[in-house]
């Protein structure tokens, strides 16, 4: 043992005591075997340093149990507001439905009492579409959100026309019905003939889709003055950048709800019940972003509100792939008494639908309640054209359509069914089917796809 | 290597806990000779020994322990200590030491714990005679 001088032994202490200070824990006293004065300062200094070291642990566990706490606590508080929005969701999502199930059932069961006048039995057949109508955009907005936050949403990018753009969204939105019922406001479009030679690459149905929303936002929250829809051009950074924007004169929102209007289920208006389920504005954001756009507002309280949306443009170098769709016009009546058509439809519901829709066009037509009854009437005739529903017990959709092809039947077959998403329309029309009709069935669109599937029109 | 109480063959009165020994003497009070280190693993066997003697021994139980050759008491192990000495079921800490480490050892176990039934004493039989009071 080397035996060290007290003053040594001091010495130590003292540099141990300096490196402590210095905020290194980690340092401890060597003992002599003499349990005299000098070890029991030692020992003393060695468990004060230990203690030190604990406090400053603990001190770093408490930080990090604080970060922790904070953490949970915003993500309770998320939760809640999530909870909240949820119910709220829910109640205007109950309103929402029920409003137009009551025009369809009470004015279904006016129209079964048989007591009324052709044109007010008409008036009534008009509240029942017009409601159905509205559960239908209610249901694909909820499709539609969903698309994009599984990040499913599939975007189909050409060239158009910017010009060609904001005039198409003005003609569908200028026959908006609630614009009808307010007088004194005034739909205006501000076009240029700069905008002729402006492309942009977009997906036009989910273009056309983000300016729909905004401006019936727009009309909805404006009782008088205008809804204007424009764009400007603008080069930043050496980027082409159109911004366009749904200007109106209307109730305005706070600044305070400018970002969490974007937010699901949300509405400007928390205190009073406002028509709609809070999606629209959520869907338009991620539509915005899936087409690499930005989407923003200005707005004050009774002063009106702007919304914007821009995104990159290119300048008369790119020929447009073609002219934007127009929505097809109906077709002229058409005789198909000279065609059988079958129906492979297990609900007899939308079995009698297409029947009565097919009735004035004077087709022979033969029901299967599946795909095994189906072939087995094929094996007896052959027909010009099938109508094949897809979710069907003993033999659903896509068996029938392979076995077909595979018995190398040649005659067209158009799907109508409710499996409405874009890839389950692509799956049909891989497995052998030679059109498609998503359900509720529009009864103009089915007369054109069949028209168009028996050559019968040119 | 997981340290483990250990019985020693002489009656049952007989422990040892790592470099630690540990007797039943008077009949109730438990003679720890505290040898080394005393870690935070040591002083919840002494823990686990205690709620086991609690069985055999009636009434409460006092604690000798001798800090002569002890070595330093961690943080933690002194809170496993402070739980021991402030249980319903002990009555009186006598801690000794003939040297001024022990009596450093000492304070700093005193010193977590709120127990007044808690002294420190140089030799062996002025604290047995404390116990005893």
């Amino acid at each position: 043992m080397n035996k060290s001088t007290d003053k040594e032994r001091i010495q130590k202490l003292i540099e141990v005591v300096m490196k402590v200070a210095q905020g290194d824990y980690s340092v401890q006293n060597e003992l002599s075997e003499n349990n005299d004065d000098l070890d029991a300062l030692a020992m003393g200094l060695n468990m004060m340093i230990d203690d030190l070291r604990n406090n400053v642990d603990l001190e770093e566990q408490n930080k990090k149990f604080k970060a922790i706490n904070v953490e949970l606590k915003k993500a309770k508080e998320k939760a809640q507001e999530s909870d909240r929005l949820k119910s709220a969701f829910l109640t205007n999502m109950s309103h929402e439905i029920r409003t137009p199930m009551n025009a369809i059932l009470g004015f279904s069961a006016i129209l079964k009492r048989g007591d009324k006048s052709e044109e007010k039995n008409k008036k009534y057949l008009s509240h029942i579409e017009s409601a159905g109508k509205h559960l239908l955009e209610l249901i694909e907005d909820i499709i539609d959100l969903s698309k994009i936050e599984s990040r499913q949403l599939k975007i189909n990018k050409k060239h158009y026309c910017i010009s060609d753009l904001l005039d198409e969204v003005f003609e569908i939105t200028e026959q908006d019905d609630k614009l009808k019922l307010k007088p004194n406001l005034k739909l205006v479009l501000k076009n240029s003939p700069d905008f002729k030679n402006c492309f942009i690459y977009t997906d036009q149905l989910r273009f056309k889709q983000i300016f729909i929303n905004l401006i019936h936002n727009a009309i909805k929250f404006t009782e008088k003055g205008y809804v204007e829809v424009g764009a400007s051009l603008n080069n930043e950074n050496g980027k082409n950048t159109v911004t366009f924007y749904v200007k109106d004169t209307g109730i305005g929102i706070h600044k305070d709800l400018h970002e969490i209007i974007f937010e699901r289920f949300r509405q400007a208006n928390t205190e009073q019940y406002l028509e709609g389920t809070g999606l629209g504005l959520s869907i338009t954001r991620g539509l915005v972003n899936k087409l690499d756009g930005k989407i923003w507002l200005e707005s004050a309280v009774g002063k009106g509100t702007t919304f914007y949306v821009s995104f990159p443009y290119s300048i008369n170098q790119i020929k447009p792939d073609k002219k934007t769709d127009r929505n097809p016009k109906t077709e002229k009546f058409q005789n198909l008494s000279e065609f059988t058509i079958y129906i492979a439809e297990d609900e007899l519901v939308s079995l009698f639908l297409l029947e009565e829709i097919l009735k004035p066009y004077g087709a022979k037509i033969k029901h299967a309640q599946n795909g095994s009854e189906l072939l087995e009437l094929i094996e007896t005739e052959k027909p010009d054209l099938v109508l094949l529903d897809f979710h069907m017990p003993v033999m659903n959709g896509y068996e029938t359509i392979k076995e077909i092809r595979k018995r190398n039947y040649t005659f067209p077959v158009v799907a109508q069914t409710s499996y409405a998403m874009i890839d389950d329309q692509k799956a049909i029309l891989k497995a052998g089917c030679n059109g498609y009709i998503s359900k509720p069935l529009d009864p103009d669109k089915i007369i054109q796809e069949i028209v168009k599937h028996l050559n019968i029109n040119s | 290597m997981a340290i483990k109480i250990k019985i020693k063959q002489n009656g049952g009165k007989e422990f040892l806990i790592e470099e630690n020994k540990i007797w039943i003497i008077e009949n109730n009070i438990i003679y720890i000779e505290a040898n080394g280190e005393q870690t935070v693993e040591i002083a919840a066997l002494h823990l686990e020994l205690d709620k086991l003697l609690q069985k055999q021994i009636q009434g409460k139980l006092n604690y000798l322990i001798n800090l002569n050759r002890a070595g330093k008491s961690s943080p933690a192990a002194r809170k496993v200590w402070q739980k021991i000495s402030e249980s319903e079921t002990t009555l009186k800490v006598a801690l000794f030491g003939v040297h001024p480490v022990a009596r450093i050892l000492a304070t700093f176990v005193m010193g977590v714990t709120n127990k007044k039934d808690i002294r420190f004493f140089n030799t062996k039989n002025e604290a047995i005679l404390w116990l005893k009071s």
